[in-house]
């Protein structure tokens, strides 16, 4: 069933057409989420929030409507919401230290601990713009169109930013590396 | 090709969308400088490594953004209860102000008021019924347009010996 008639069938009070959108979408929306905030109790908030919004949005959409789209870009502005209160709460410091733990798939018991923790903090010190393309295209692989439409920025931006993001990161995770 | 350009152009070299020309160029040059050679390996790896960052919801989590649906649903039911619960209210109260002035006589002009308006939804009612007759039994249509052409004829024969 593609997205036009899993909204359909929402609006007629389709229960089984929310519980499909809420497993095609919701993993994308909380890794984002968590990945922006690198606390995974907000990042459930920032995932309750966007659903409930969604909910709501769906009995206004008309014609066509991209969800991906539409859930990225919200998702991103509650993570910036949230970036700002933390930001003048001064709390911005509890992030390198408050990446918890969630259930480990065998990918990523792959990957070191500690690398792990390292580039997580490194792209929490990363500025928005540029943290919000590291998680899009590298952590959760959308294409630069997707990317473009979601942030509503022209292509040719979005690599140049991300291709410099990338650098930055790399920077800052290489002094995080040299610092152990 | 030197250094800084290879910082502006490694994304587009590792997703292979340099042209051929540049991709020369590029790699030429990584030939020769090993700190740009390190670079690039490590943009790959970091790209390949952040892929792994990637979080998934569990099943608590995604149970509650499944009741987000019945607890919306309940909230509408609620609404449209209430709102029933509202409309039979106000009937009711109203039916029993109306009862109050009409079978007592608290207040004399609302008494007289409430029987004029009975007077006529009686009379309004009394006709609707009879049009509905007369649109639903053709007969007694006729019967009455008959008996309407009659009276009219009485009333102009008793004008004419007046006059």
């Amino acid at each position: 069933m593609n997205d036009e008639a899993l909204i359909h069938s929402c609006k007629t009070g389709d229960k089984e057409a929310w519980y499909m959108l809420v497993n095609k979408y919701s993993n994308l929306v909380f890794s984002i989420a968590y990945n922006f905030t690198a606390d995974s109790d907000e990042a459930e908030d920032v995932l309750q929030e966007v659903f409930i919004k969604f909910f709501n949005k769906i009995k206004e959409i008309e014609g066509d409507f991209n969800i991906k789209s539409w859930l990225v870009r919200v998702t991103k502005n509650y993570c910036i919401d949230i970036w700002r209160k933390r930001k003048r709460n001064n709390f911005i410091n509890e992030l390198n230290e408050n990446i918890d733990s969630q259930a480990k798939t065998p990918e990523e018991e792959l990957l070191e601990k500690h690398k792990k923790e390292i580039l997580e903090s490194s792209i929490s010190e990363l500025e928005n713009d540029f943290k919000i393309l590291i998680i899009l295209r590298d952590i959760e692989g959308l294409s630069y169109e997707e990317i473009s439409e979601s942030l509503k920025i022209p292509i040719g931006t979005v690599k140049s930013r991300l291709n410099r993001a990338r650098v930055l990161l790399l920077k800052k995770v290489r002094s995080k590396e040299d610092g152990m | 090709m030197e250094c800084k350009d290879i910082e502006l152009f490694v994304s587009d070299y590792i997703e292979n969308r340099l042209d051929k020309d540049k991709r020369r160029e590029f790699e030429n040059h990584l030939f020769e400088c090993e700190k740009c050679r390190i670079f690039v390996e490590e943009i790959r790896e970091l790209t390949n490594d952040l892929i792994y960052l990637k979080k998934g919801t569990n099943f608590i989590q995604k149970n509650r953004l499944y009741v987000i649906f019945d607890n919306n649903m309940e909230k509408e039911e609620e609404k449209n209860n209430k709102v029933l619960t509202w409309i039979i209210l106000t009937a009711a109260t109203i039916i029993l102000v109306f009862n109050l002035f009409y079978f007592t006589n608290l207040i004399p002009s609302m008494n007289k008021i409430t029987h004029i308006l009975v007077s006529k939804i009686e009379k309004t009612a009394v006709r609707t019924i009879s049009y509905i007759k007369m649109f639903t039994n053709p007969e007694d249509f006729a019967y009455m347009i008959r008996k309407n052409n009659n009276n009219l004829n009485n009333k102009k024969k008793k004008g004419g010996k007046n006059g």
